[in-house]
């Protein structure tokens, strides 16, 4: 860390003038407006992606000194790098000059980062080294309050990267809580040797982002949403192959609502092998026939099943959803009506390339014959929810009044796994942050 | 549940046989044909009897009109159809696209757009090819290869949309001596940005 510098707050965020108790019901209706309200996303982007934790990226992404990538964190364009020492930082994508966009580059490896508009160059660590023609500023002038704004506090977990805008934010454990039993078992994918993180599909939807939130933990809508590919597995592959774990709630898999707006949807218990279950994708006799070659079947078996979809959905709030086998989504909200997500794979550098190009073949499978059809559905949803005003509420109530809801030791709420309850209880965060009085602020 | 849509007249037929195409040697091949004819600036041999044109325009409007099985028979049976995610894409056992598909994974796409549940498809888009600059040569190992510009004209509930690449084909005979694509590789002009819900066959 580099010395104490003080805060420079932001200005305050206005008292809040919208009654947020009254928008998340206890009995599980949410009001329309939380995803239709311009004004309610703009206090989100403050009060949730700059009030609480908010995932950057993953270390392997930044592997050498001075590589940086470029991301979009509640809107705001961040750079993040790993300097000359290793540490990563997270800097504002704005000279604290006059405001241009300083690195335009989506990513790469650089010490320096140069304003195009009047040549004032920054540091990796966003400390501002020179400033051009300087003799024309007076004894006033501070430099070092003009660093590039960064993020006042960066942690990660295994791997996984963490910022936040807000100073005064839990640690970052306390935040993840019981969530860290699913990220410790989902993340031997990626602390393989040789393992490095992969962009795959990255998509954009004209819906609110919190709609690809709720159904990353809904397993309600897989029988009807994903009807398409269900049935054309079905006819074309036999069944066993498709959604035959889900036809309804008589299964060993369940939804987790953990706190802090993190919920899991745990599809392992019904699937045993994913490589068994999975479409045939592309290669698949071949690259399979080549591995039992190489290395006996008991081996090929191990490698094939860290092909596929490992079953589950972990989902961290706001932003990042874990699916396992080293894959992960990353949402980034763009307006109240637009939303882009961006996917992630893993390659295994020390694996055999039989196994990576079966990964990437399977990193297609799901995101071009599935993800379509939830978006449609977020699509059509916005649309109603923006149009008919009269109608003013939603519905996550399945499972409440039920037997089927049992909190554990830690505080983790289990439900049935077509029930709403990982939905219910991150709305209950999302009223918690939004009544709470925060101030995002970057270090300078 | 659904809105009433009008099932197929015929399910997609069941995919029994092993697909035994796709190894190392094949992607080499594919990967080949991207380097050796995206940015080719050798002569171009016109296509002197035309007949490439016209296999290339009747895949495209086969597909405008979602005319499917017939598309399909447009294709090698050891066909691969590659969608790229970068403007420059790498090998394609590390990288993974928008779609690369060996003949039953483009057999899995008709079937699903036949299921009358593919949501993204209700109501069906309508598309208009635009084929153009077509360019044609032999490759060094005796393959025919062609290179189109396209542009995609989609609309749907009331939307319309162009959808701009570039296409690198692969062109053999079959066993019956008609021209066939053992490959084809549609370069989306916006392959590396956040890519719309577009659910019809790209």
């Amino acid at each position: 860390m580099s010395t104490v510098q003080p805060l420079r707050r932001l200005t305050p965020a206005p008292q809040d003038a919208r009654p947020y108790d009254m928008l998340v019901r206890p009995d599980g209706m949410v009001h329309r407006t939380l995803f239709t309200d311009p004004a309610i996303f703009e206090q989100e982007m403050g009060k949730i992606f700059g009030g609480t934790w908010v995932f950057l990226l993953h270390q392997s992404e930044l592997p050498d000194p001075n590589d940086f990538k470029c991301v979009n964190i509640g809107r705001r364009p961040v750079i993040v790098t790993r300097t000359d020492q290793g540490e990563i930082r997270a800097l504002m994508n704005r000279c604290s000059h006059r405001g241009t966009t300083v690195c335009m580059e989506a990513q790469g490896n650089a010490r320096r980062f140069q304003c195009a508009y009047h040549g004032w160059m920054f540091s990796n660590t966003g400390e501002l080294l020179t400033v051009t023609f300087a003799e024309g500023y007076g004894a006033g002038f501070d430099k070092t309050a003009h660093n590039l704004g960064r993020f006042p506090r960066i942690e990660s977990y295994c791997g996984y990267v963490f910022g936040s805008l807000n100073p005064d934010v839990e640690p970052l454990l306390e935040w993840l809580g019981p969530t860290t039993e699913m990220i410790d078992w989902s993340v031997s994918a990626l602390t393989t040797p040789g393992a490095r993180v992969v962009r795959s599909s990255t998509m954009v939807f004209n819906a609110n982002w919190k709609l690809q939130n709720d159904n990353n933990g809904d397993m309600y809508h897989v029988p009807f949403t994903h009807r398409s590919i269900a049935q054309m597995t079905d006819e074309r592959h036999g069944s066993g192959k498709a959604l035959d774990h889900f036809r309804g709630d008589n299964t060993p898999m369940y939804v987790k609502y953990y706190g802090h707006g993190h919920k899991l949807i745990d599809q392992r218990p019904s699937i045993p092998s994913p490589w068994e279950r999975a479409r045939p994708v592309p290669g698949r006799e071949t690259y399979a026939a080549a591995l039992e070659a190489q290395y006996g079947s008991e081996q090929a078996r191990k490698y094939l099943d860290m092909t596929g979809r490992a079953g589950i959905n972990l989902i961290l709030y706001p932003n990042l959803i874990i699916t396992g086998a080293g894959s992960f989504n990353v949402y980034e909200p763009v307006a109240v009506d637009k939303t882009i997500v961006h996917s992630y794979g893993v390659v295994l550098e020390d694996a055999p390339t039989e196994v990576n190009a079966l990964k990437s073949r399977f990193l297609e499978d799901f995101a071009g014959f599935g993800y379509r059809d939830d978006n449609e559905i977020f699509e059509r949803i916005q649309h109603s929810l923006t149009t008919i005003p009269e109608m003013e509420w939603v519905d996550f109530s399945k499972g409440l009044g039920t037997d089927r809801e049992v909190t554990g030791a830690d505080g983790a709420i289990t439900g049935a796994v077509s029930d709403e309850t990982g939905i219910r209880g991150a709305y209950t965060y999302w009223r918690q942050l939004m009544n709470r009085d925060v101030h995002p602020c970057v270090l300078l | 549940m659904c809105s009433p849509v009008s099932l197929p007249a015929a399910a997609t037929p069941r995919s029994t046989d092993p697909v035994l195409y796709v190894d190392d040697a094949r992607y080499a091949r594919l990967w080949s044909l991207w380097k050796q004819v995206s940015t080719r600036d050798t002569a171009a041999q016109i296509d002197p009897e035309g007949d490439i044109t016209r296999l290339l325009c009747r895949e495209a409007r086969l597909m405008d009109e979602r005319q499917y099985d017939a598309w399909l028979s447009i294709f090698a049976s050891e066909c691969l159809y590659w969608i790229p995610r970068n403007a420059e894409p790498g090998d394609p056992r590390i990288e993974s696209g928008i779609y690369l598909d060996d003949r039953r994974r483009l057999t899995d796409r008709v079937a699903l757009s036949r299921t009358g549940y593919l949501h993204a498809q209700i109501p069906a888009s309508r598309t208009r090819r635009m084929l153009s600059n077509i360019e044609c040569w032999t490759l060094d190992d005796g393959s025919l290869a062609a290179r189109a510009n396209i542009v995609i004209w989609e609309h749907r509930k009331g939307i319309t949309r162009a959808h701009p690449a570039m296409q690198v084909y692969e062109i053999v005979r079959d066993p019956a001596g008609a021209m066939v694509l053992a490959a084809k590789i549609v370069s989306l002009l916006d392959c590396d940005a956040p890519q719309g819900n577009y659910a019809f066959l790209l």
